[in-house]
Order: structure tokens, then sequence, then C-alpha cells
């Protein structure tokens, strides 16, 4: 009987100093990233929040918080997304989410964060995605957006295309595109915009999602007399299209080319990308255009040992700073900054009033949670490639268009 | 028509590179190597690594490094070859196996190799790159050689012996091992050179190896399992279809066109254009 009573004592006690140890535990805020962690979109995702997170913490943190990383792999598929969105809210009751790289993913899985109401600062550029917030706020407001929505994207194709024409006196284009659904909502806004600023679309050439050989497509440009390539390609075949655009036809190219925003597409392409004008969505490509950039990728270097590997990189970073800012005016306003409503609250006061000052340029939330992208704030970068580096042309420049 | 027949020949050419190994390997071994891209993909990755150490004499080991890994392959088939779902089960897990790890080694970008000859040449109005030009030039010698070895040599014979009847081409004293061997090594050295070649023009990236096995499957079921001749003439007629469709209508059905011929070719003819019982 006395061991009995010696037994449940001990046992006691080792539970109370457990309970106690438990109390004592740091508290810390919790950054949760998801996406598709085998592919580099995902690693940068994790970079970006990585570099952010530690500066934080090198100053004390948040509210005297330190930030913690919590990732979850969502593979690039929406299931699996799904779970490690609830995952991340449930197990781990993360203050905020970060990524869901692609916008079939984080439209599959807006009614989630609907469920487990937590703010997710999505990675992609849909203008679905800002439409459904618009018409269902109640249900979607935990969602904000630091890309550029895509309708925007066919302006800036235009500036770049009329910065070439002042060279060329370019009249003929033809369109070479992606046999893809993002690509459909941009190409006819494309086509008005063309006939506006007086330009002929002589050609719009859908390409299937696994074309390899394009002699024929730059044949056609060749037969049709076009005096530039208007591209819109996001895939990977992006590497074998201007590989043999550089060996077969002399017409520039000018275009939403995602691949090619990669520092690495240089050597992809063997050099071959020499000369090709991109269109880079919210100045996402690493071109010292402002002080905060230079830095952002000088600090990125020194830790990682290279420059940020993806474009999802620049938004996951700036995320951590979007948060940072918005819990911080919370707790300064008496409000509680873990309760996700009260996040929403005061992200949407980072606007065109009170914008953050990004890396990118400012950054501001719309009404409907979209980036705000324009002069003054984040812009959409027209650059060139030119022996191996990337010069910014418009509308900021670093250098001047060559051909 | 003259852009048509130029630009689907030069690309028939690199088609037909991709696919007479895989028909040549079931057609003597009934071997279906679903491990086929690997071959493709090990050479060009192999070259990509060496180019910046051993310029152009990298092209070469890639492709002794697809020619190693087709004799490792053999041996790993070896044992199971009269079963035929292991078979597939074994060379579609290796494939995946290494689609991961230079996934793991390399990320999901693609990768190429400089082409070894520069600049292009005009042919009526149609520019065709020197590394196309060559890689069709390659592709016509070696057809006409492995068409030359199977029918005038003596172990061309053996080979033809062994995919007729390996059991009595055993009888008559034929060493069927060396002949499925010999089979294996020129198979994964087809692919090889197909492989340092498509990474000069294009670019090669993990999900090559897949993508490379479906468009030889779909090339060697439309010229008959395993005919060389067939492979042939089907890779050259994917091209053409593939190619007008695209010149004169629209890129964009240019996939879906050689698929329905396919299909209404099997449900025609269900054993391929040169396929035998």
């Amino acid at each position: 009987m006395k061991k009995l009573v010696v037994l449940i004592v001990l046992a006691s006690l080792l539970v109370i100093g457990c309970a106690q140890k438990e109390t004592k535990k740091e508290e810390v805020i919790k950054i949760g990233v998801i996406g598709p962690m085998e592919l580099k979109f995902g690693k940068g995702m994790v970079e970006g929040a990585k570099l952010a997170i530690e500066e934080i913490n090198a100053k004390g943190g948040i509210d005297g918080k330190k930030l913690v990383l919590v990732t979850r792999d969502g593979k690039l598929k929406p299931d699996v997304t799904a779970q490690g969105l609830r995952s991340l809210a449930y197990d781990e009751n993360v203050n905020v989410i970060i990524g869901g790289f692609s916008s079939g993913i984080v439209i599959a899985n807006m009614d989630t964060i609907a469920e487990i109401k937590k703010v997710w600062m999505v990675e992609c550029a849909s203008p679905t995605v800002t439409k459904k917030i618009a018409e269902d706020y109640k249900d979607y407001k935990y969602i904000f957006r630091l890309e550029a929505n895509s309708s925007t994207f066919a302006p800036s194709i235009i500036e770049g295309l009329n910065l070439l024409r002042e060279k060329l006196g370019v009249k003929k284009v033809v369109i070479v595109r992606d046999q893809a659904k993002w690509v459909e909502d941009i190409d006819s806004q494309l086509k008005d915009l063309l006939a506006k600023n007086g330009y002929e679309v002589v050609d719009d050439i859908a390409i299937p999602p696994d074309k390899t050989n394009f002699d024929d497509v730059f044949t056609v440009v060749k037969e049709k007399k076009a005096d530039a390539i208007v591209a819109m390609i996001a895939h990977g075949d992006a590497v074998d299209f201007v590989k043999q655009w550089k060996d077969s036809c002399k017409v520039p190219v000018v275009g939403l080319i995602l691949p090619a925003v990669d520092p690495n597409f240089w050597n992809e392409t063997n050099g071959k990308c020499d000369k090709l004008i991109v269109l880079a969505p919210a100045s996402e490509v690493p071109i010292p255009i402002n002080e905060n950039m230079e830095n952002f990728l000088k600090k990125y270097k020194e830790r990682f040992g290279h420059l940020p590997i993806a474009y999802s990189a620049y938004e996951s970073y700036e995320a951590v700073y979007a948060f940072k800012r918005a819990y911080e005016m919370a707790k300064k306003n008496g409000e509680d900054p873990t309760n996700s409503d009260v996040l929403v609250k005061y992200l949407e006061k980072i606007n065109r009033q009170n914008p953050l000052d990004g890396v990118r340029g400012k950054i501001a939330f719309t009404k409907n949670h979209d980036i705000v992208v324009g002069k003054g704030y984040v812009v959409n970068l027209i650059f060139q490639w030119q022996n191996g580096s990337m010069v910014a042309v418009a509308p900021i420049s670093t250098g001047e268009l060559v051909w | 028509m003259l852009p048509v027949l130029i630009i689907g020949a030069i690309w028939g050419g690199i088609l037909t590179l991709v696919a007479s190994g895989f028909t040549l390997t079931f057609g003597v071994g009934r071997i279906f190597n679903f491990a086929h891209g690997t071959f493709f993909a090990i050479s060009a990755y192999v070259s990509y690594i060496l180019y910046p150490h051993l310029g152009y004499l990298s092209v070469v080991v890639g492709i002794l490094s697809s020619a190693i890994l087709g004799l490792m392959l053999y041996f790993m088939v070896k044992p199971i070859r009269e079963n035929e779902i292991m078979v597939i089960l074994l060379t579609l897990s290796l494939a995946l196996l290494i689609e991961q790890v230079i996934l793991l080694t390399f990320g999901e970008d693609p990768v190429s190799i400089p082409p070894i000859f520069k600049g292009s040449l005009n042919f009526f109005g149609v520019e065709v790159t020197s590394t196309k030009l060559l890689s069709f030039i390659v592709a016509i010698i070696l057809i006409v050689l492995l068409e030359f070895t199977i029918s005038r040599t003596r172990i061309g014979k053996e080979i033809s012996a062994v995919s007729q009847d390996y059991e009595s081409a055993m009888i008559v004293g034929i060493n069927v091992e060396r002949v499925f061997m010999l089979t294996m090594l020129i198979s994964s050295i087809l692919a090889g050179i197909g492989g340092v070649l498509y990474a000069q023009i294009y670019s090669v990236n993990p999900e090559s190896i897949l993508e490379i096995l479906i468009v030889a499957f779909a090339i060697v079921v439309l010229g008959g399992l395993g005919s060389v001749k067939g492979s042939i003439v089907s890779a050259f007629l994917i091209s053409y279809i593939q190619t007008a469709v695209s010149y004169f209508s629209d890129a964009r059905w240019s996939e879906l066109a050689s698929l329905l011929v396919i299909i209404a070719v099997l449900i025609v003819r269900p054993k391929g254009l040169f396929g035998v019982e």
C-alpha cells in the first residue's frame, strides 16, 4: 500500500512538473509556408520567408515574440494543399499562412480558407481570386495577394512593344502563346490593346503544352512578314522556344515568358536568350531597381549563396513584413492580432494611403486584396537579357534597350 | 508545301532516333523497356555536367554512360525476362527512381548543351539550324547502319532469328543471351545519341524521361511492335501530320491530329502499320 501511495505521489509530481514546464514554454509567432517544396517555387518561398524571419528575430521579433517558420508541402496538388492548410491551422495554429503557388491550387482552396479562417497571403495571378473575394467577402476576406493580377500584364507588354517600336518601327506582330486558360483571358485584352496602339496582329498561334519543335511557328512568322513576336509562355518549353528563336528567326520577341525571369535562364538556353525582351510581373527579378531591392539581393546572396531562385521568394519575404506591420498596428490599438479577423482589418490598412516600403516598391492592397500595380507602387517591369545580365528598360530603367 | 516537307523530315529524323532503340528491344527480347527515356536523359545530363570540363568529349562520355546503363539493365532484367509484367514494373520503377534522382540533383529546370555546329542554313525559306541538320543526317546514317547490320551481318541475322523465335534460335546454336545483351546495348546507345543531340537543339528536364517514353511508345505502337521499319515510317508519319496541321491550320490541333491518326490506324490495323503475328 505504501509503495502505491509513493508511486501516486511521484506520478502526480511528474504531471505537475510537466505542466509547469508547458506554461513556461516561450511564446512564439508561427509563420506557415505552403507550396510545392520539391520545386524551386516552394524553395524560393521558404527562403524568402526565412530571410525575413531571421531579420525580424535579430531585432527582437514581433512584440517580443520570436517568429518560427512552419512548412507544409502542397506538392502542387489541390487536395494535398488542403491537407497542409488544415494541418497548419489545426495542428500548428499558425498566425498566418504564406504561399499556395499557382492559381488552380489557390482557387480550389479558397473554401478551405473560409473553413479554417486563417490569413493566407497567396502567390498566384488569376483575376478569379480577387473576383471571388469581391463576390463573397465574408468567406474569402482572409486571402491577400502579393503577386500582380494577370489583367495588368497586357498593358505592360504593350509598353515593352512601344519601346521597341521607337527603335525598329514595329507594325505587324504574331502572337505566340500557351494553349492555356490563363493566356486566353489576357489574349483578348492584348489584341484589343494592340489594335488601339496601331499594331496589326497577322497571326495568333496557340502552342500545345508539350510542343518542342518550333520550326513551323518561325516559318509562319517569316512568311507573314511579322516585325515582332509577342509571346506569352509560362512553361518549361520556353527554353526550347527561345533556343530555336535565336537560331531560326531574326525578329525580336517581347513578352511574358515566365521561365525567362529566372536568373539561370541564360545558362539554360546557353545564352540564346540574348536580346529577349521580357515582362517580369511585379518586378520579381533580381535587378537592383531601387535601394531596398539592392540590399535585399545582397542579403539574400549572403544568406543562401545565390540570388532568389524563383519569383516566389520576393513575395514571401514581403508577406512576412506585411504581416508584421498588421500585427503591430493591431497590438498598438489594443486589439488581438492573433485573431484572423483583426489581422485582416489591419492588413487592409496597408493601402494606397499607408503603403509598406517593400523591396519591389511600395506595397499596398486594393479593396479586394490585390496588390496595387502601377506608378509609385510595385510595377510590372520590362527587362532585356543582354550578355548574361538582366537590364531593366521600362518603366524603370537600369540601361538601354538594344537590338 | 516545301516548308512542311523540310520541317517534317528534320523532326521525323529526330523522332526516329528517339524510337528506334525502343522498338529494337521489344522486337528481339519482347521487353517493354519503360526505362528507355532514362537512356536518353542520362546521356544528356552526363554530357551537360561534363561539358565545362571536357568540351564535346562529354558527348561521347554521355553516350557511354547510356551504354553502361543499358548493360546494367540487361543484367537486372535477365532473371525476370519471362515475366512481362515484372519487366514493366522493374523498368518503370527504374525510370521513376532516376527521374527523382535527377530532380533532386539538378532541380526541375531544363538543361541543354551548347550546339556543336553553330548557325543555320536556309532551305527554300526554312531556316534549319546546323544541329538539326546534323541530327537528321545522324538519324539517317543510324537507320541505314541498323538496317544493314540486321539484314547483312551475321550478328544481324542472329538478332532476326532471335526476334522470330528465340527457342529455335537457341536450338540452332545461337548464343541468345549475347544477342539479348547486344540488343539492349545498341538500343541504349541509339537513345544516348538521341539524348545528346536532342539536348543541343532543345532541352531536357527530369520529366523528359517519361515524355520521351510516351513519344517512343506512340511511334512504336503505330509502326507495329518490334518492327524497326514500322517505327521509322511512323516517326515520319507523325512528324508530317503534326507539321502539316500546324503549318496549314493551327499548332494547337497538331498533337490532337496525330493522336487521332494513331487511333484510326490501330482500329483498322490493331497490330500497327508493319506489325506481324
